[in-house]
C-alpha cells in the first residue's frame, strides 16, 4: 500500500449529518474532527506532498453555526479501493454526538467544473404559527434588508437569493421550506438571511428553533 | 437528573461565542453510568481550550472512570459571555457530561496549573451557587484542589475543604473512595472535613496539621491515559501528548515544578512505544507530543525517536518535543528525524551573563547558546525563541547589558545564515516560589522590572528584534499567591468581588482592581515580596515537601556566595 498521492484519483464521497448539539461546531472545526476520525478509521486516506503533509480531503460549503444539516459532504482522495459499506461504519462510529455519516459513495468522479453558486433547500421550524407567517412574509423576493458589515450598514436584496418558499408543516410544527442560491452575485447568503429574519421575529426571538439545510445541489 | 443545557435556547446558545465549549458529547466522552457510588466532577479554572490540553485532567479523567462506581465528569471556567448568560438565566455552571449542577456533585476535584487561574475558581463556585467559603459549607460537594501552584496552599486557605500537595494519582482514588463511604453514612460537614485529613498529601484547612507532600511512586509501570476526551474544538495544544518522564535532574533555583515532581523518573522506551500506537490510534491525531520538563533528558529519546519513526502509523505523522535543552548535539538530535515538526525551536537561557546563570544554576554556558544556534543553521527550522527572566536574586544592571549583548550577538550570528533565521525574545519578570532556592529571595518592585524591561527593549532596537513581555503587575500578583499567607486569601475574596476574573487573559486582567483590593486590605506588599530572612520561620513550613528546607537554604547560600552576598 502506497501512502502517497496516486496518479489516478480514487475518491470516495461522504454525506454525513450534523444534527443535535454538532450544530455548534464551526465549519473548521469540523475539518479537524472529519480528518482524525478519517485517521482512527484507518481509511487509506492519500496526503498531499510538501513539507508538512495532510490529508486530502474537499468539503462541502460551510454550514452556518447553530443551522442543523442532513447534507453534508466531503471528498477523500485515496490510495486504494474500498467498500464504501463498510468505511460508512467504521467512519460513523468515529464522529461525536449527532454527526452520522448517511452515504459513502465509491468509486466517486468529482466533475471540475467552475463555481457557479449552488441551490440549498432548507427547512425552517417554528414556535408559533404567527412566527412562521412572518418569516413567510418576510422571505419574500423584493424585500431588502440591512446588516451590519465591516462597521457599517449594507443593504442586501433577497431577489437573487429566494428560489421558492412553501409550508411544510406535520407533526403539529409550523415548518417552511425554502430553496435558496447561494454563491452567486449579488445574493446574500443563507447565514445572513437566517440572521436577519431571527432579528425580524425579534419580539418573540426564540419563536424560530431550528434551521436544517436538507439538500446542496451545485448549478 | 436536570441537564442545565436543555434550558439554554438556541439563541442563547448563538450569542455566545465558541458554544461548543459547554456541550460535551465528544469523542472518548465517557458515556453515563448507572447509579454510580460517588460522582466527581474534574474542574479545570480556565477554558475548555487550555483544559482540554491538561493532561492532570486526562489522568484523572481516565482513572477515576476505569471504576465502574465512580463516574468523574468534566466543567471548565465559564467564558465571560457564557458567564453573563448563566447568571441572566440563573442557572447553575454544569457538567459536559450529562449538564449536571456542579453543586450536585459529591466533589468537585479543582486541578490548579498556574496561580493567574485563583479568581476563576471563585467565579465557579459562585456560578455553580455553592458558597465560596468553607466554612460557609456543611452540605453539597466537597471542593478539593491540587497542583503545583498550591504547594503553598494558604492562600486557598479559606475556600478549600482540602488542598492535596503532590501527584495525586493514587490519592483520587482514595478520596472518591472516602467521599463515597461518607455519602452512604450521610456524614456532612466539619465530620467529613476532618474524614479528609488520613488522606496522605491533604491539608484540611479547618483541621490545619503538618502535610506531606506525596509522591506517586507507581509511575514507571502506570499507563497513561490513552482514550483522551478528544475536544470537538480546538485545543491549544492539538496533539495527543505522552509523558514519558517525571522529574527533573537540572535543579535551577528559581523553578518551582523541579522540586514538585522529584525524583526523576522514566518509563521505558519499549512501553513508551506501545502507549504512543495506542494512544495515536484511539486519537487520530497527527502529532504525538514527549512531554517531561526537560525531553533531552531522556535518556534514550534517540532510541526512542527512532522507534516512532519506524512505528509511522500515519503517513502524516510527525513528533512534537517541547523543553529542549541548550546544547549543539539537540539540533543534531532533532535534524536526524525528518518526522519531528520543524515549527520553531524554543530555549530558556533565562539570564544573560554565565555569572547570573550560575547564581540560578542555570546549566547552559554561552558557548552552548552560540552552538545550538550556528547548529540551527543547516535545519529547516526558521525561528527561534528565547525566554529571559528579568530581576533574579543578585541581578546587576550588567547582567541585563549582557542579556542584550548576548542577543545582539545571536542577532548577527543568524541574520548572516541563509536561508535566514530569525529571534524573537520573551521578558518575564522573576517570581519567587515557595519550595525552591529562591523562597527567600526580594522580588523586584513593578518599577523596577519595567526599568528592566526598557533597557533590554532600548538594547534589542539595533536588530529590531521581536520582544513580548510579561505584564508586571501580573507577576506581582502571581508572587503574593506563591508566598501568600491567610491573608492572600482574604485578598483573592475582596479582588474577586472587585471583579477581577479570567486574571491569565490580558483583555480580561484588571491591575486596577487588583491594586484597589491590595489597598482595601491594607497590606503590605513589602511583607510578601521583599526579602524574607533565612533565621525566620516561613508560612508555608507545616509543608514537608521531601526535599528539606536545609537543602533549599544551602542551594541558596551557594547562589549568594557566587554574587558576594552574605545572606541575612
Amino acid at each position: 500500500m502506497t501512502m502517497t498521492a496516486p496518479t489516478e484519483k480514487l475518491q470516495c464521497r461522504f454525506v454525513y449529518t450534523r444534527l443535535g448539539y454538532s450544530k455548534y461546531l464551526s465549519h473548521l472545526d469540523m475539518i479537524g474532527v472529519i480528518t482524525k476520525a478519517v485517521r482512527r478509521a484507518s481509511l487509506p486516506y492519500a496526503i498531499t506532498a510538501g513539507i508538512t503533509p495532510r490529508a486530502v480531503i474537499s468539503f462541502g460549503p460551510p454550514l452556518p453555526l447553530g443551522h442543523e444539516s442532513l447534507c453534508e459532504f466531503f471528498i477523500l482522495d485515496l490510495t486504494e479501493s474500498i467498500d464504501p459499506e463498510e468505511a460508512k461504519e467504521r467512519l460513523s462510529e468515529e464522529l461525536p454526538e449527532g454527526v452520522i455519516i448517511t452515504e459513502a459513495i465509491f468509486p466517486y468522479s468529482r466533475r471540475r467544473q467552475p463555481n457557479k453558486g449552488e441551490m440549498v433547500e432548507y427547512e425552517l421550524f417554528f414556535t408559533t404559527e404567527k412566527a412562521c407567517e412572518m418569516a413567510q412574509n418576510f422571505l419574500c423576493p423584493n424585500r431588502v434588508f440591512e446588516l451590519e458589515s465591516k462597521g457599517k450598514l449594507k443593504a442586501y436584496s433577497m431577489e437573487k437569493a429566494l428560489q421558492s418558499i412553501a409550508r411544510n408543516d406535520r407533526d403539529g410544527l409550523f415548518i417552511l421550506k425554502v430553496q435558496f442560491f447561494q454563491s452567486i452575485p449579488d445574493a446574500p447568503s443563507v447565514s445572513k438571511i437566517s440572521t436577519a429574519l431571527e432579528r425580524h421575529l425579534q419580539e418573540d426571538e426564540e419563536s424560530i428553533f431550528l434551521i436544517r439545510r436538507l439538500s446542496i445541489t451545485s448549478l | 437528573m436536570t441537564d442545565i443545557r436543555q434550558k439554554i435556547s438556541h439563541q442563547d446558545w448563538l450569542s455566545i461565542n465558541k458554544p461548543a465549549r459547554y456541550m460535551g458529547g465528544e469523542v472518548n466522552q465517557v458515556p453515563s453510568k448507572d447509579n454510580p457510588k460517588v460522582r466527581i466532577c474534574i474542574v479545570f479554572p480556565d477554558v475548555y481550550e487550555l483544559g482540554m490540553s491538561n493532561l492532570a485532567v486526562k489522568i484523572f479523567y481516565e482513572i477515576l472512570n476505569k471504576r465502574p462506581e465512580i463516574y468523574a465528569e468534566r466543567a471548565f471556567a465559564p467564558f465571560p459571555d457564557f458567564s453573563e448568560l448563566l447568571q441572566r438565566k440563573d442557572l447553575p455552571l454544569f457538567s459536559l457530561e450529562t449538564g449536571t449542577p456542579l453543586k450536585d456533585f459529591d466533589a468537585l476535584f479543582i486541578t490548579l496549573p498556574y496561580e493567574m487561574t485563583f479568581t476563576n475558581i471563585l467565579h465557579i463556585l459562585d456560578v455553580s451557587k455553592i458558597p465560596l467559603q468553607w466554612k460557609e459549607r456543611q452540605t453539597g460537594p466537597l471542593i478539593i484542589s491540587g497542583g503545583p501552584s498550591s504547594s503553598n496552599p494558604l492562600p486557598l486557605s479559606l475556600f478549600m475543604d482540602a488542598v492535596f500537595i503532590g501527584e495525586g494519582e493514587e490519592a483520587v482514588i482514595e478520596m472518591a473512595d472516602l467521599i463515597a463511604e461518607m455519602k452512604e453514612q450521610n456524614i456532612q460537614g466539619s465530620e467529613r472535613r476532618q474524614a479528609l485529613t488520613k488522606i496522605e498529601g491533604l491539608w484540611v484547612p479547618e483541621f490545619p496539621a503538618p502535610v506531606k507532600h506525596r509522591i506517586y511512586k507507581g509511575f514507571v509501570d502506570s499507563v497513561p491515559p490513552l482514550n483522551p476526551v478528544l475536544p470537538n474544538i480546538q485545543a491549544v495544544h492539538d496533539r495527543a501528548t505522552i509523558e514519558i518522564f517525571r522529574g527533573c535532574t537540572a535543579g535551577c533555583r528559581f523553578c518551582n515544578a523541579g522540586f514538585y515532581y522529584r525524583p526523576k523518573r522514566e518509563r521505558k522506551v519499549e512501553d513508551v512505544l506501545a502507549y504512543s500506537k495506542a494512544l495515536l490510534e484511539n486519537t487520530g491525531e497527527d502529532t504525538l507530543g514527549l512531554l517531561s520538563l526537560s525531553t533531552s533528558d531522556y535518556r534514550h529519546l534517540e532510541k526512542l525517536i527512532k522507534g516512532l519513526d519506524d512505528l509511522k502509523l500515519y503517513p502524516e505523522q510527525s513528533i512534537s518535543i517541547p523543553s529542549l535543552r541548550m546544547s549543539d548535539n539537540t539540533v543534531t538530535l532533532l535534524n536526524a528525524s525528518k518526522n519531528i515538526r520543524k515549527g520553531g525551536l524554543t530555549f530558556a537561557p533565562e539570564a544573560g551573563t554565565q555569572r547570573l546563570r550560575d547564581i540560578i544554576n542555570k546549566n547552559v554556558t554561552e558557548e552552548d547558546i552560540i552552538q545550538v544556534i550556528t547548529s540551527a543553521s543547516t535545519s529547516t527550522y526558521k525561528k527561534i525563541k528565547l525566554y529571559f527572566m528579568m530581576g533574579l536574586p543578585f541581578e546587576t544592571e550588567e547582567d541585563l547589558e549582557g542579556l542584550v549583548d548576548l542577543v545582539n550577538r545571536l542577532e548577527e550570528t543568524v541574520r548572516a545564515m541563509k536561508p535566514r533565521k530569525t529571534i524573537s525574545i520573551s521578558l518575564s519578570g522573576f517570581v519567587p516560589k515557595a519550595f525552591t532556592p529562591f523562597q527567600w529571595a526580594r522580588q523586584a518592585t513593578t518599577e523596577e522590572l519595567i526599568e528592566k524591561r526598557k533597557l533590554v527593549c532600548d538594547g534589542l532596537k539595533r536588530f529590531n528584534t521581536p520582544i513580548s513581555w510579561r505584564d508586571e503587575i501580573t507577576c506581582l500578583i502571581e508572587a503574593l499567591f506563591a508566598r501568600g499567607d491567610e491573608k492572600i486569601s482574604e485578598l483573592l475574596l475582596v479582588a474577586y468581588k472587585n471583579g477581577c476574573f479570567m486574571d491569565g487573559w490580558y483583555e480580561f486582567f484588571s491591575a486596577d482592581n487588583w491594586l484597589k483590593s491590595i489597598e482595601e486590605m491594607n497590606i503590605n506588599l513589602n511583607d510578601y515580596l521583599g526579602e524574607k530572612s533565612i533565621n525566620a520561620p516561613l508560612p508555608w513550613d507545616f509543608v514537608d515537601y521531601g526535599t528539606p528546607k536545609s537543602f533549599f537554604l544551602s542551594e541558596y547560600q551557594k547562589a549568594a556566595k557566587i554574587a558576594g552576598v552574605e545572606l541575612q
